[in-house]
């Protein structure tokens, strides 16, 4: 066990890294499996917001886009930090990093994803805990539910 | 709390805490080879995240480790761990699916299917 600092995830996509690095770092794509919409700028430096609907509106740094081995951005990391949300500027406010790395393999693409930086930030909500994973739940399932019937 | 645990030395504390009923700092001083006033500093830390208690007993301090600031800091990353397998999952969904209607339509509509970006393909 390490310290805390850090939460890893990997999946392998059955599609070119084109594909994928496409669906993280486009605008246009990037709202048909994570946010509902965003705004602003999706670019290295500069900021853009998701928009989660009923859970809010989180803006969002974009740190490095990297095509198409690389794409980062800092956010003040959902549920357990900004319980509704946060707008405003990120970089003078309590973040993590979230990474996506991607690799090239024979059956396609390895994602790895690393979100970082959980040791600079403030005490957890913790009480809204729970609630929010049932939240998050009913949130995701509603989305694949819509994607899988598209 | 996270903060109070992103310090090597308390990182190693406290996981050896876990192994050890109601030590006292003499012990741990011992130990870890660090004096009796350095243990105390990073479990002065501690005590404040609420990870541990500090029980003065005569000449001694006991040390008792809490639990359920733990547990909830581990809850709060495994939380979150499965919110990024619920995304990728969803990426996962939405690429392979644009990757397998892409490749049934090509031969009818090479023209006209959305292409990926082409300043990224340029790379």
């Amino acid at each position: 066990m390490s310290i805390p600092n850090t939460v890893e995830q990997e999946i392998i996509i059955r599609a070119p890294r084109t594909q994928v690095y496409a669906a993280i770092a486009d605008p246009a794509k990037v709202v048909r499996w994570f946010p509902d919409s965003m705004e602003g700028d999706y670019t290295a430096g500069h900021q853009a917001t998701f928009d989660f609907g009923e859970y809010g509106k989180v803006s969002i740094y974009v740190e490095a886009a990297q095509p198409e081995s690389y794409f980062a951005y800092r956010w003040v990391s959902g549920s357990h930090f900004a319980p509704s949300g946060y707008v405003g500027d990120v970089l003078t406010h309590p973040h993590t990093l979230v990474e996506f790395h991607l690799e090239e393999i024979a059956e396609g693409t390895r994602v790895k994803l690393v979100e970082s930086g959980f040791a600079s930030l403030p005490e957890l909500y913790r009480a809204k805990n729970h609630e929010d994973n049932t939240g998050g739940w009913s949130y995701m399932l509603a989305r694949l539910k819509t994607m899988a019937e598209a | 709390m996270f903060r109070a645990l992103a310090d090597p030395v308390r990182w190693e504390l406290v996981q050896r805490l876990v192994s050890l009923h109601q030590p006292t700092i003499s012990e741990i001083s011992s130990e870890f080879g660090i004096t009796r006033q350095g243990v105390r500093k990073h479990l002065e830390v501690l005590a404040k995240a609420e990870i541990v208690s500090l029980e003065p007993r005569g000449r001694e301090v006991f040390i008792q480790l809490r639990p359920d600031q733990l547990r909830d800091a581990h809850l709060a990353l495994v939380d979150i761990e499965r919110q990024w397998e619920r995304r990728l999952n969803a990426l996962k969904l939405f690429v392979e699916s644009t990757v397998a209607s892409e490749d049934s339509e090509a031969h009818q509509s090479a023209n006209d299917s959305i292409s990926l970006s082409s300043s990224e393909l340029a790379e």
